[in-house]
């Protein structure tokens, strides 16, 4: 017999902490089962509906869309949208509920219940609703009271709830519940409250439950904190009919009910912001307006096609609607650039004239021949995304006021959903367990995986350990439940800079909550939600070299007086080129890495487009794809440049004949298949992300059609097809590129011309790029920027520049010693004034700064302008009597001989402390040495030969293993002259392992290597410099 | 008064495994009048050796006895785990 019902009442593992199965698994249970429908009913949010929502679509279910809400009682109910009115509302009263309690614990009243209840069904929920709760404590007034004030608020739309979970006490509740649904003339229905799919998921659910409560499963039993069986599993109707046998009527009101709901989370139609145009204007009008302004201000010499892209790209955008979104987009760089704040667009947005017009993104596409097809045309089925990229430090700024322009209830940042990964679920699993706390940590650390169900496989096999008084614990257990812990939510975070600006007010699109960031909101859905929608976001993302640009500018702008403007330069500076064809790029953006400077000498950029192509090229994908060195061939033509098809020669030109770019794929399906522009992106994406031979199939043969229409033999076009296939994993977006590349452009251009500046403003944004601050001032010193060491007396928190004579000079600032925190800093300089520290007792006594704190700055030199040894400082300080403080009594410190500190111990004590040395190697201490063996500096391997067996020496400033070289290991050694770059084996490796995994200061022996332009040495022994000399 | 057995006392019962019709404890046979109420358990499943998987039924003998038995759910044997007075 068939059973109608539907099961309203369910619990996802967005129910943070409780529900155990994913949206997905509970719509393909309920399919298996033959549920018509089927609602997800979430504690206090709707964090898991697109996603529910769509899976059910796609398995022919009907989505009911609801909530367990938290009432500020602290009982439970069920409410469920029956119309989109019932859905928007749903969405306010969530939000009302979280925005005004406190993070993390929403409540709702019955006023803001009564305020929202139009469209919403509610059902009496669980055993911890008002009226259940009210009857379990024996208190029938209570629980007629709060039926009546429901009834009040939901009229019929209301249904007592009944569970049958099969345990003791429930009998009696449902009794109860029935009696008093019959007096008060209340229609009951039958849930299952499911937390789970199968009952199988019961040990993940108890132990989510005892994470949740922060306890063991022995105590959680204990307290009751556990249910005492598995029955809340998704349940055949069959099994419900007979569970209900006695009360069929409670089955049918379930399917009544489901028939009832009807909502649509396809929000595509309101996903676009309106933009509040000025009097007289549309958005398009004033788009236009703008557009113009631009063209006149930004294009001297205007291409003749630059009219008429203009044109056609206004058309497009208009015709998909999208003027408001880009008018959002424009002022919010408009504001940033007039508060000083660096941005520019990033991304495929830089395909567009109009965004270059508006001055979102920072390259023209016409000089550079971008695609505005990648970026934005009809046919797809994507929404453009247009990515921002601010200075790191004043991104908040906009993000502000991005929610003052826009009001809160227009403006939300979207969430990002942290799962369980191996380390944080094999600990909290194994707390559950009760297991012994070093044990967990033990096998914690000795992890290397990131997932969840590898760190199963990693315990069945290897971690089970040798000692016997552990081997007792259930090690099985856990890696069985470990294992089912992949992907389960565990908490929101906020995602980097995804805001959503909407027409409508977002809080009837999808609920708010409060992010930890007092006063930021967020959305309670994740980017691939919020994009499944239909809604865009628009990402305002944080690049720290932006603002180490703005600071470079400020310096030279306190200098001179004036700044060059970047964002105008020419592009063909022959200096920034220098730079680039010599590698000497530590410090710049995109072109410092160690594969970029391997790659440089040999590419040898001479144009901007060059640049450009290095960019994209020098990736691990490409490398690994086997594209640059043909590329590189060509290039020095040792290779012929061939094309398969005449067609594709203008496309590829640029690259050789190699695709390199997204953008080309497109241009080729478009002139070989003759695929729209839409279509050609599409298959692009298509490619990128398909891996299923029928989905490949499909793509070829649209492809081999196309290109038979278009009169292309089939053998080239098959040809073709699979040069894309090959190419797709690989390719970059040029446009991207492009702006990056001018980014790399502008911070060369501050090296080569304002050195000082540019080292400043490097050493006060770190931690940012390839190499570590010591790295940096050893460059800065090979390029005549002295670099002075923290002072008492000359520094600030930050680094500053100094003149010194002609040139300026660095100042580090005090923000470099270790152990002097951000208030330590700012009490020095407070107190300083602008009177000098006249000796260590004038120090102290104004500074009151801690005992360990003035070692620190005296032992890194910070205090050497007061023209008194280290070490008699120390001295003299340990004979101070002073507290922080409070009066002192000065003990007379008896004057003594003190051996001189020297050099190695000076460079130990700046290296523990300023992790660098700014005016000393310590390669230089072991020079003499070293020279004596036949090792040779950076600057001695410059003038030997290819082929030739040299030793080198030096500190290691990059270990990089890179999955794509199949097990060779690369590494930097810097010596006071310089770097070298070293080639190791793999076999080589595993002889010399220790070595070259954990000496800081290296000797090899090995073979130089010159390939072009570049040098390294392949090694084939190391040793670690220290204990060899031990040794000797 | 409840007699209370932990370990439950094996019984064998008739007419019908899911809801027995009666059952033999002690020698004696006693049909159950009434079923009065019907839970299950299932817990202690990090511990393998003692994983509790039970239905438990609450019933009325006809010789006007009040006891609780249970099923062994992987085992299959049913038990009497309680007498009240």
């Amino acid at each position: 017999m068939d059973v109608p019902y539907v099961e309203l009442h369910c619990h996802s593992c967005y129910s943070l902490l409780d529900g155990s199965s994913m949206p997905e698994a509970l719509v393909e249970r309920a399919a298996a089962l033959g549920y018509p429908a089927l609602a997800l009913t979430d504690r206090d949010g709707l964090y898991g509906a697109v996603r529910f929502w769509r899976a059910a679509n796609d398995r022919g279910i009907k989505p009911i869309v609801g909530s367990e809400v938290t009432l500020d009682e602290g009982s439970h109910l069920t409410l469920l949208a029956e119309t989109q009115a019932g859905y928007a509302n749903l969405c306010r009263l969530i939000s009302a509920g979280q925005l005004d309690g406190q993070k993390g614990e929403p409540r709702l009243t019955f006023e803001m219940l009564a305020t929202y209840a139009e469209g919403l069904l509610c059902l009496s929920g669980c055993k911890q609703g008002p009226v259940a709760a009210a009857l379990l404590a024996k208190d029938r007034e209570r629980a007629c009271r709060a039926m009546g004030r429901l009834q009040d608020i939901f009229a019929d739309r209301l249904w007592i709830e009944l569970q049958r979970h099969l345990v003791p006490m429930e009998a009696r509740l449902n009794a109860s519940l029935v009696e008093l649904a019959r007096r008060m003339h209340v229609e009951i229905v039958a849930t299952n409250d499911v937390h789970y799919a199968r009952p199988e998921k019961q040990p993940v659910h108890d132990v989510l439950t005892c994470i949740r409560h922060h306890t063991t499963l022995h105590e959680a039993l204990a307290s009751g904190l556990l249910h005492p069986n598995a029955e809340r599993y998704l349940k055949a109707p069959q099994e419900m009919g007979a569970l209900f046998a006695d009360l069929p009527r409670a089955l049918d009101n379930a399917a009544c009910i489901a028939g009832r709901c009807h909502v649509c989370l396809d929000f595509a139609d309101q996903r676009l912001p309106s933009f509040p145009a000025p009097a007289g204007h549309t958005p398009a009008s004033y788009l236009r307006a703008l557009c113009e302004e631009g063209f006149r201000r930004k294009l001297a010499l205007p291409a003749p096609q630059a009219r008429r892209q203009l044109a056609h790209e206004l058309d497009v955008i208009e015709r998909l609607g999208m003027a408001g979104y880009l008018l959002v987009v424009w002022d919010i760089v408009r504001f940033a650039r007039e508060q000083r704040i660096r941005c520019q667009g990033r991304g495929s947005a830089a395909n567009s004239l109009v965004a270059y017009l508006l001055d979102i993104t920072p390259v023209d596409p016409l000089q550079h021949d971008l695609l505005f097809e990648r970026f934005m045309s009809e046919g797809t089925h994507t929404m453009p995304d247009i990515d921002v990229d601010f200075a790191a430090d004043r991104r908040e700024e906009v993000i502000q006021y991005v929610y003052e322009r826009y009001g809160e209830e227009h403006v939300g940042m979207v969430c990002n959903v942290v799962t369980f990964r191996a380390r944080s679920a094999l600990r909290e699993v194994a707390k559950a367990l009760s297991f012994p706390a070093d044990v967990i940590d033990r096998a914690a650390k000795a992890l290397d995986t990131r997932s969840a169900e590898a760190a199963a496989d990693a315990i069945a096999e290897a971690l089970v350990p040798a000692q016997e008084s552990e081997r007792d614990l259930p090690w099985q257990v856990l890696a069985r439940v470990l294992r089912e812990m992949e992907g389960i939510p565990r908490h929101l975070s906020i995602h980097v800079g995804g805001m959503l600006v909407t027409a409508a007010p977002l809080v009837e699109v999808v609920p708010l909550e409060r992010a930890t960031m007092p006063g930021r909101v967020v959305v309670q859905w994740d980017k691939d939600s919020v994009e499944d929608a239909g809604l865009i976001k628009i990402d305002l993302l944080s690049l720290r070299t932006l603002g180490m640009i703005e600071e470079a500018l400020t310096h030279v702008r306190a200098e001179r007086g004036t700044a060059p403007d970047l964002d105008r330069l020419p592009l063909d500076d022959p200096a920034v080129y220098r730079l680039l064809q010599r590698a000497d790029t530590v410090g710049c953006f995109q072109v410092e890495s160690r594969a970029q400077m391997q790659m440089l000498p040999r590419l040898r950029p001479t144009r901007f487009e060059d640049l450009i192509v290095e960019v994209a090229l020098v990736r691990p994908g490409p490398i690994q794809g086997n594209m640059v060195h043909p590329y590189l061939k060509r290039r020095r033509g040792e290779e012929p440049v061939r094309y398969l098809h005449p067609a594709l020669e203008p496309i590829l030109a640029e690259t050789l004949g190699v695709m390199v770019f997204q953008e080309q794929v497109i241009r080729v399906a478009q002139a070989i298949a003759g695929f729209a522009p839409g279509e050609a992106d599409q298959l692009r994406r298509a490619m990128s992300r398909s891996r299923s031979r029928e989905a490949m199939g499909a793509l070829c043969d649209r492809f081999l059609a196309g290109a038979q229409a278009n009169g292309v033999e089939k053998e080239t076009a098959a040809e073709v097809f699979q040069q894309l296939m090959a190419f797709s994993g690989y390719g970059f977006c040029k446009s991207h590129a492009a702006a990056f590349a001018l980014v790399a452009y502008q911070t060369l251009y501050l090296k080569a011309y304002f050195p000082a500046a540019f080292y400043c403003a490097l050493l006060n944004h770190q931690p940012m790029g390839f190499y570590s601050p010591d790295v940096l001032i050893g460059d800065a010193r090979r390029h005549g920027v002295a670099i002075l060491r923290p002072d008492v007396n000359c520094s600030r928190e930050a680094c500053t520049l100094e003149t010194a004579g002609a040139a300026p000079v660095v100042r580090l600032g005090l923000r470099y010693v270790h152990g002097l925190g951000e208030a330590w800093q700012a009490r020095l300089v407070g107190r300083r004034g602008d009177r000098s520290f006249r000796d260590l007792r004038d120090f102290c006594l104004r500074t009151r700064l801690p005992r360990a704190v003035v070692e620190n700055l005296i032992r890194c030199g910070a205090m050497d302008s007061l023209r008194r040894a280290r070490r008699d400082l120390l001295w003299a300080l340990g004979g101070m009597v002073y507290r922080e403080e409070g009066l002192d009594l000065d003990v007379p410190v008896e004057p003594v001989e003190l051996p001189e500190l020297g050099r190695l111990g000076r460079l130990l004590w700046e290296y523990e402390l300023l992790g660098l040395s700014p005016d000393d190697h310590v390669m230089g201490v072991y020079r003499e040495w070293l020279r004596a063996r036949g090792v040779l500096s950076a600057g001695e391997l410059a003038s030997r030969q290819d082929g030739e067996m040299v030793r080198v020496a030096g500190l290691v400033v990059v270990r990089q293993r890179p999955p794509s070289a199949k097990g060779h290991v690369f590494l930097t050694l810097e010596d006071e002259e310089g770097l070298v770059n070293l080639i190791v084996r793999p076999q080589v490796y595993e002889r010399y392992r220790d070595a070259l995994r954990n000496a800081p200061l290296l000797l090899v022996e090995g073979r130089l290597q010159q390939v072009e332009r570049t040098r390294s040495v392949l090694v084939y022994q190391a040793f670690p410099l220290v204990s060899r000399s031990r040794r000797r | 008064m409840t007699r209370l057995w932990p370990g439950g006392e094996a019984i064998v019962v008739w007419g019908g495994d899911e809801t027995p019709a009666g059952f033999v404890w002690q020698g004696r046979s006693h049909r159950i009048e009434q079923v009065c109420n019907r839970w299950r358990v299932r817990t202690w499943w990090w511990e393998p050796g003692q994983a509790v998987c039970r239905e438990y039924l609450k019933i009325a003998t006809d010789g006007g006895f009040l006891c609780q038995l249970y099923r062994d759910q992987r085992s299959g044997q049913w038990y009497l785990a309680r007498l009240y007075d």
